[in-house]
């Protein structure tokens, strides 16, 4: 149906291009207090870009009303801005890995049984835990007028747990694995494993560290504080430098990898129809590349990179695929040795700034331990992290060798000088 | 439609309900006067959902109605394969069946995409227009109309029908190396011309980002600050009513039990689905209980929840019509609608009076409670100095421990209003729109200036 959409938009507009979805979603939850609930969700939508007499207008949908869905495009040209872009001839496109059949298999047992694994697993006292499993698979269209149709396959499978503590903060332990093919029991234990280091005791104030102190933010926490960096490095904040990335550490190389086999973020074309491919974003601590999409290239006078996502109703974006930042050689022992004496940090969350863009950042961080002699001595309560993200990314001590996936980001440890420590 | 999904009933197990929503919108974005959307969509969404006896919850979503009847039978099949550990009961409720699907004045859709660019260009080309140092903007309008669908297997059923529309401004301003930033919005319900006063409220959203260029940042201590109405609604929403919601997974670690003294007897907190006039008020909620205004504190001790009825049923208690979902797709879960604080007496010029020094705050821009810690980034601030509002200021974050914070709560004001911004619940997924309440209150002795240093 879609690619006679597709032929309709030719003969009725200059130009266009479409996205067209389609998800089957099964998710499985235990709710920690004895209940279970099984949801089934399946969307196909299509999002139309139509090029008209110069102008630009897009609409998104049900792909049951697809046609309504192009009517709404071309009276959104009609009022449209200029159109500054050319669209996309067909290119050669690489093959990726970007879905399992196996997973489209999994059914409401196999989930059940994947949340079963992972409770049956973590058997920790005074704590109550949350699971939940879900798989999607589904595919992707992506057509225009000057010839491209492209069709990929899509699968995921997830599975999350949130732990509380009794005697811990209100906020529970999230932990999280994502990935096209099925979850194996080699995951399930690093996730088990994971909820339980976070359980550690709690220590008493006089066993705190110095108020200034060092840092190991483990993947998931530097996986939040890359947000800084990597807004700087999207769109218009990227081709305008009104805040430019500065010099950081000479070890930190940070990629964009669209073609990593079978990540949240993979794929071989993006939603404009672009190509997609690798990029260097940071090169040993200097910023090298953004990203754009057609519209922001073409406004900034560069290439589109190939990140444009334009799903369904929401408006278009432009987004990393899948962002790794290289691994270091810092072996367990080797970053606690270089923490010691120090804080680690298993996840952190940004709360809400003036603006993200400065790396300015004062934390509440709940799920913090004190290291010392080579090992993690216990949970600190009530522990704040302040400090800026980027003069951070330019003392680091130890990069760790245990690169993890978390979505669509392949992360190692980092151990960072000059955060700042206080209690509330 | 009534009939399709009566149909649809009839093929589930147990307990079954079917909500249904159609639901068109517009949205037009300008970025400075560059257009970045202007566009229509057009969503039909639902979600079936079935309890068998002794098991759990089954639920599936679907776009068409006419695959209402697939739906329930597959979202039975899925609550017959859960393998629940506890009963999961619902709280009686009583059974209404309402149409309120009248004709909307001023029907939205029945106006050309290109008028309502011309106004919200018109408004835009105002804004830039006001002061040279205002140098980015983004603007926004927004309409939308939605049609709803409810039936339950035991017999309550609900079709309304109800439009509403926004406007919102974005503006930075600059000036010798400095940036500041201003937001203000406004979602009311009703068709085409309900969003009036956009020409006002473009131009304070100006004012505001260049009137904090020249101020000079608050010197770190401690003062008594004064919140105005939307400030102070949305502290408490954030605060206060989002730790009386009890959450239908998971552990209750967060929620304020009952009983619980959290602030002083002046304090008294509710919500109010059936306030008249509001975008977010409510005849039924989305699993058919009626929704009734709840008092969730009373002279500063917390005295109710909001309840879905399956927590309802857990805790023993009646259900409270707070069973809310945030999308066409999604599961209802206990969230409020129209939060409020209860009023007190004076107007703002009565809470700063008898002040030497102190601070006013007006708006926050940021709102967050981590475990107990509640901070607060002010929007806009005055020092009040000698009892009046001196000059403008730029206020760092105010951070509090949640009882210590409503514990210094001294005064609240009898100018009472409600706040038309289009303000949303703050929680992770997609938003549900929320309407706050509240006169100006006044706290003492908060420690300001802490954070971004």
């Amino acid at each position: 149906m879609t690619g006679r959409l597709l032929e309709v938009l030719g003969n009725r507009a200059g130009a266009g291009d479409l996205v067209a979805t389609a998800d089957d979603t099964l998710t499985a939850g235990w709710d920690g207090d004895g209940g279970y609930q099984l949801s089934h969700d399946e969307t196909a939508q299509v999002q139309i870009r139509v090029i008209d007499q110069g102008r630009i207008g897009w609409a998104g949908g049900e792909a049951q009303f697809e046609s309504e869905v192009l009517d709404a495009a071309i009276r959104s040209a009609a009022v449209g801005g200029p159109a500054p872009i050319y669209l996309p001839a067909a290119a050669p496109l690489p093959t990726i890995a970007s879905a399992s059949s196996a997973s489209s298999r999994l059914g409401a047992r196999d989930l059940l049984d994947l949340v079963a694994a992972l409770r049956s697993r973590v058997d920790l006292p005074r704590t109550t835990l949350g699971v939940t499993a879900e798989r999607s698979f589904g595919s992707v269209r992506v057509g225009n007028t000057r010839g491209v149709w492209v069709e990929y396959q899509t699968s995921m499978v997830g599975l999350g747990a949130a732990l509380w503590i009794d005697d811990g903060p209100g906020d529970p332990v999230l932990v999280h694995a994502c990935q096209s093919a099925p979850i194996d029991e080699v995951q399930i234990e690093a996730l088990a494993t994971e909820l339980e280091q976070s359980a550690r005791p709690r220590l008493l104030d006089h066993e705190r560290p110095a108020r200034s102190t060092r840092v190991w933010f483990a993947p998931r926490a530097v996986r939040a504080l890359l947000a800084p960096l990597m807004a700087r490095l999207i769109g218009e904040s990227w081709l305008h430098q009104s805040e430019p990335v500065p010099q950081l550490d000479q070890r930190l190389t940070l990629t964009d990898d669209p073609w990593a086999p079978g990540r949240p973020g993979s794929r071989p074309i993006d939603d404009d129809g672009v190509a997609t491919t690798p990029i260097v974003l940071i090169e040993k601590g200097t910023a090298k590349r953004g990203i754009v999409d057609l519209i922001v290239g073409a406004g900034g006078g560069v290439p589109s990179t190939g990140h444009a996502w334009r799903r369904g109703f929401a408006p278009p974006r432009i987004g990393f695929s899948n962002v790794v930042l290289a691994g270091g050689d810092a072996s367990e022992a080797g970053l606690f040795r270089a923490a010691n004496e120090g804080i680690l940090v298993r996840s952190l969350r940004f709360g809400p700034a003036p603006n993200p863009l400065t790396g300015v950042f004062r934390v509440a961080v709940p799920w913090a331990y004190r290291v010392r002699g080579g090992e993690v001595v216990g949970r600190l309560e009530g522990a704040v992290l302040s400090g800026n993200v980027f003069d951070l990314l330019t003392r680091v001590v130890a990069i760790g060798a245990d690169h993890q996936w978390i979505g669509a980001a392949a992360i190692p440890s980092l151990v960072l000088d000059g955060a700042s420590l206080t209690f509330r | 439609m009534r009939e399709t999904l009566a149909q649809a009933l009839g093929a589930g197990t147990g307990y079954v309900d079917v909500s249904l929503r159609r639901r068109w919108s517009t949205a037009i974005v300008f970025r400075r006067q560059r257009l970045e959307v202007a566009t229509e969509y057009h969503a039909f969404g639902g979600v079936a959902r079935c309890l068998a006896p002794g098991r759990g919850w089954g639920a599936v979503a679907f776009s068409d109605p006419e695959r209402a009847v697939i739906a329930v039978r597959r979202a039975a099949e899925l609550s017959l394969e859960t393998r629940p550990e506890r009963a999961i009961e619902l709280a009686p409720i009583p059974i209404r069946q309402i149409d309120d699907s009248d004709e909307i004045g001023g029907d939205p859709r029945l106006v050309a995409l290109a008028h309502k660019r011309e106004l919200l260009e018109g408004l835009t080309a105002e804004l830039l227009s006001l002061d040279r140092r205002v140098v980015d903007t983004r603007t926004s309008y927004g309409d939308t109309v939605v049609e709803s669908w409810l039936a339950t297997s035991e017999g309550a059923w609900l079709h309304d029908r109800r439009a509403e529309s926004s406007l919102a401004a974005f503006a930075m301003a600059t000036s010798g190396g400095a940036t500041e930033r201003a937001l203000e919005s406004l979602a009311v319900p009703g068709g085409w011309g309900t969003a009036t006063g956009g020409s006002g409220l473009f131009r304070r959203v100006a004012e505001r980002a260049v009137a904090r260029l020249e101020a000079e940042p608050v010197v770190p201590g401690r003062y008594p600050v004064v919140f105005d109405p939307r400030a102070s609604g949305g502290l408490v929403m954030q605060a206060l009513v989002n730790l009386c919601r009890v959450p239908s997974r998971g552990l209750e670690r967060d929620l304020l039990a009952l009983g619980t003294r959290i602030g002083p007897e002046l304090l008294s907190v509710g919500d109010d689905p059936t306030a008249r006039g509001l975008r977010t008020s409510l005849t039924l909620d989305d699993e058919g209980t009626p929704v009734n205004h709840t008092m969730l504190i009373r002279n500063g001790v917390v005295v109710g929840h909001l309840h879905t009825r399956e927590t309802a049923a857990r805790t023993g208690t009646a259900a409270t019509g707070h069973a809310l979902a945030p999308t066409l797709r999604s599961i209802p879960a206990a969230r409020p609608t129209n939060p409020y604080l209860v009023k007190g007496q004076g107007g703002v010029d009565d809470l700063i009076s008898d002040l030497p020094l102190g601070i006013y705050v007006a708006d926050v821009m940021g709102l967050s409670v981590e475990g107990r810690q509640v901070t607060i980034t002010p929007a806009s601030a005055s020092m009040i100095r000698d009892g009046v509002l001196a000059e403008t200021v730029k206020c760092p974050p105010i951070s509090a421990e949640l009882y210590s914070l409503f514990g210094r709560l001294d005064r609240v004001g009898g100018d009472f209003c409600w706040d038309l911004s289009a303000a949303s619940l703050h929680e992770a997924g997609p938003l549900r729109p929320i309407t706050t309440g509240a006169p100006h209150t006044r706290f003492l002795d908060l420690e300001v200036g802490s954070l971004y240093t």
